[in-house]
Formats: structure tokens, C-alpha cells, sequence
């Protein structure tokens, strides 16, 4: 067991403090509420949520998949290089986990505007409530997850070697995971559940 | 003052926190038949008056109760305040916070049932359209200025978990806090849907959003108030970071 210098007792073998895996559990059951009225609701109403999926593009969600799960694969690189103590690999493999996330952040703009432009908003129907409101939360998460990459990035240099940077950057990569594996629950349940 | 004197005014207050539960849920949610409350943004005026404000005679007595207990929920944010600065020594932004949204939740729990005492005591005598009117300007109010109550728990929880010397309040707790907080801005959508689960009356915007307010975070942070003010002086301490752990 070690002691983090924010004085939480950690085990060696646990990535991140209690901390993130206590906020992550918690927005996870925020998010599980939010599913399951969604669900009810597309049981409830089905002529109305299959007529707006039809409208979904599939690509978007596709394209921002993707682009989440490659930038997992950034930060689990960062976080290995962290450990090596190789702060070139860990900038660059930062940065490149920004680059994606700006690309999800510009293609949720694109789709947003896309859609207000057909006159599709929150109170145009139930699903699109429910749109709006579970991608713009994620949308919130990506930004608050790029804040804390971004802070990483930064503190590189001065921090990189400490046990406490190890860890700091060990929660935003856990925040980040999740950031993407959200994504992977709403794709399927926004975009392709309208798929015949 | 006097030390006993101290802790039994902390105690009382700490006591406001249920007196609020028990009275708020007694006029506002029963007597007030708020349970769920009427859609007003997919009734008609008539209808409003005829379903809601015309229907039960005791909706003035109920939303007046109501303005009444409603206050005392600022009662226990003051509280809530006090503690946090006697285990900084010192009011912090957070701590500011905590208290800001406290006070202005405390008065929009009594001024919006002012508002709507004064639709169902005037109700024969003004205009049905003016009722509704009045009637979903209080509720736009009510929940769209949600962030009041967010700032409040937010503030609350990242004190709660940033603060890593105090044990009154969990970890878990100040997380919750801050996710249920940060959940509210779901009621943005409210006044612009007359059905569904985002309308007033809607399962996430009135039952999961108020129900995870009362049980994850007033119900919980009610419960550690009380533990804490019940504890001795040296317990206390020890609670508030200010003494090493025994």
C-alpha cells in the first residue's frame, strides 16, 4: 500500500486514486439513470424514437467512436511513458490525445448546428430531448477531460519523476476511458438503434 | 458565548434540516399536490384553474406553509457554512459558495410558493391566462435557476473531497454532490416540452432530479450534520482536521 501526497492510502497495483474511481462510480449511476429513461421512453414512444433514429447520421457517431477510442490509446501510451519517465513521449502522446479530442469536439459541432439548421432542438420531440441532453453532457465531460490533459501537459516537465504526477495523470487517463466508454454506450443506443 | 451555549444553537440547526424535510413534504408536496406537480405548459388556462388552482381549496394554506418551511432550508446552509469555516479557520470561496446557494435556494423554496399562493387565493378573480402566467413564471423560476443549488453543491463537494483532513463528511458523499448538482442542467429543456420525462411533471426533471437532491445529497449530508454536531468537542476537532487522528 503506498500513501499518496494528498495522504490516500492507495494499492501499489491500483491505477488512479480512490478518488476518481469514487467519482467515476458515481457519474456512472448518473448516467445509468439517464439510459434507462431513455429506454423507457423509446418504449413508451417507439413510432416517434424510430422516426427520429432514421434521421441520425450514422457517421457522425461512428467517426466519434473511433476518434474516442484512439485517443484512449494515446493516453494509455502517455501514462506508460510517465512511468518510464519520458516526458518527449508523454507531450506528444498528450497533444495527440488533444488532437482527437478537439476532432470529437468539432464534429459535435458540426452535427448540432446540422441539426438546429433542420429545426431538430431539444423540444422538437422526446428523442431529441433525450439527444441533446446525453450528448451534450458527455460533450461536457470531453471538455472537462481536455482541461485536465491539457493541465498534464503542462506540469510535464516539472513534475514528471514524482509519484504524484504518476497519479495525477493516472485519474485523468481513468476520466478519460470513461469519457470514452460513455461514448460507446450512447453510439449504439443513439445512433444505431434506428438502424434497420 | 459560551461553548454550551454554542453547541446547543449548532444542534438546533443542524435540526432545521429535517424540520425543513417534514414540513416542505407535508405542504408543498401533499397538501400542495405537488406530487407531481400540474403540467401547466401542456394545459391550457382553463384547465390549470379547473384541474389545479380551482380543484383544491387548500392550495393557499399549503403553498403559505410551504413559504414558511422553505426558509429553513437556509437555516441549515448557514449551519453547513459554519462548519465548513471553523475547519478551514477561515470562509474560502467554497465555502462562500456553499453558503450563497443555501441562502438563494432557501428563498426560491418560499418565494415561488409565495407566487403561487397568491394564483390560488386570487383565482376567481383574476383572468385565467394571468394564472397561468404567474403560476409558470414561479416554476420557470423554481427550476430554471437551478444553478443556485448547483453552485451550492458543488461547492460543498469539492470542499468535501479537496479538504483531506476532515472526516464529517465522506468522500463519496461530496462526489455525489457534485454529479446530482452538475445533473440539473437537465431543467433547461423544461419550459420548452409539454410531455415527456423533461417537462415539469417528467420522471427525470421532477422525480429523478428531485429524488436524488433529497436522498444522495440532503438526506446524507442532513445525516453527517447531525452525527457531527452530536459529537464532543474533541471528537469535533478531530472530525474537522484540526487535531491529529487518535
Amino acid at each position: 500500500m503506498s500513501v499518496s501526497e494528498s495522504g490516500q492510502s492507495v494499492p501499489e497495483s491500483q491505477p488512479g486514486t480512490n478518488g476518481i474511481w469514487t467519482f467515476v462510480f458515481i457519474d456512472m449511476i448518473v448516467f445509468s439513470m439517464i439510459f434507462i429513461v431513455f429506454l423507457s421512453e423509446r418504449v413508451r414512444l417507439p413510432e416517434v424514437f424510430a422516426a427520429a433514429q432514421e434521421r441520425m447520421t450514422f457517421a457522425f457517431g461512428l467517426g466519434n467512436a473511433l476518434v474516442l477510442l484512439t485517443s484512449s490509446l494515446f493516453m494509455v501510451e502517455a501514462v506508460h511513458a510517465a512511468r518510464k519517465q519520458d516526458l518527449a513521449r508523454v507531450r506528444m502522446m498528450l497533444t495527440a490525445c488533444l488532437a482527437c479530442g478537439a476532432v470529437f469536439a468539432v464534429n459535435k459541432v458540426i452535427e448540432y448546428n446540422a441539426k438546429i439548421a433542420e429545426g431538430l432542438t431539444p423540444a422538437t420531440d422526446p428523442f431529441y430531448s433525450f439527444y441533446y441532453f446525453i450528448t451534450g453532457a458527455h460533450f461536457l465531460h470531453v471538455l472537462g477531460g481536455m482541461v485536465f490533459i491539457v493541465h498534464c501537459r503542462q506540469r510535464a516537465a516539472l513534475e514528471i519523476g514524482g509519484e504524484s504526477y504518476r497519479r495525477k495523470l493516472e485519474n485523468t487517463g481513468l476520466f478519460w476511458h470513461f469519457v470514452d466508454l460513455l461514448w460507446l454506450f450512447i453510439f449504439p443506443l443513439i445512433y444505431l438503434a434506428g438502424i434497420n | 458565548m459560551e461553548e454550551s451555549a454554542n453547541r446547543a444553537i449548532e444542534r438546533g440547526l443542524a435540526w432545521c434540516g429535517p424540520v425543513f424535510v417534514v414540513g416542505y413534504f407535508l405542504f408543498w408536496g401533499i397538501l400542495g399536490q405537488n406530487m407531481p406537480p400540474p403540467n401547466m405548459i401542456g394545459m391550457t388556462p382553463e384547465q390549470l384553474v379547473s384541474e389545479y388552482y380551482g380543484k383544491y381549496p387548500n392550495l393557499g394554506i399549503a403553498m403559505i406553509g410551504s413559504a414558511t418551511f422553505g426558509l429553513f432550508y437556509t437555516v441549515w446552509s448557514c449551519l453547513l457554512a459554519s462548519l465548513m469555516r471553523d475547519a478551514n479557520g477561515n470562509m474560502t470561496a467554497l465555502s462562500f459558495l456553499e453558503l450563497a446557494g443555501g441562502i438563494l435556494t432557501g428563498w426560491l423554496l418560499a418565494f415561488c410558493p409565495a407566487m403561487w399562493a397568491a394564483c390560488a387565493i386570487l383565482v376567481d378573480q383574476v383572468d385565467p391566462g394571468m394564472i397561468k402566467m404567474v403560476h409558470t413564471f414561479s416554476w420557470i423560476i423554481f427550476d430554471c435557476t437551478y444553478m443556485i443549488t448547483t453552485m451550492q453543491m458543488v461547492g460543498l463537494g469539492l470542499w468535501t473531497v479537496l479538504n483531506k483532513r476532515q472526516t464529517m463528511f465522506p468522500d463519496w458523499a461530496g462526489w455525489t454532490s457534485i454529479a446530482i448538482g452538475i445533473s440539473f442542467v437537465a431543467l433547461v429543456i423544461m419550459p420548452f416540452v409539454d410531455e415527456g420525462p423533461f417537462a415539469v411533471d417528467g420522471l427525470f426533471n421532477y422525480w429523478i432530479i428531485f429524488g436524488t437532491w433529497f436522498f444522495a445529497f440532503f438526506a446524507a449530508y442532513n445525516y453527517f450534520v447531525l452525527k457531527h454536531v452530536y459529537r464532543s468537542p474533541e471528537e469535533q476537532e478531530r472530525a474537522a482536521g484540526r487535531l491529529s487522528p487518535a
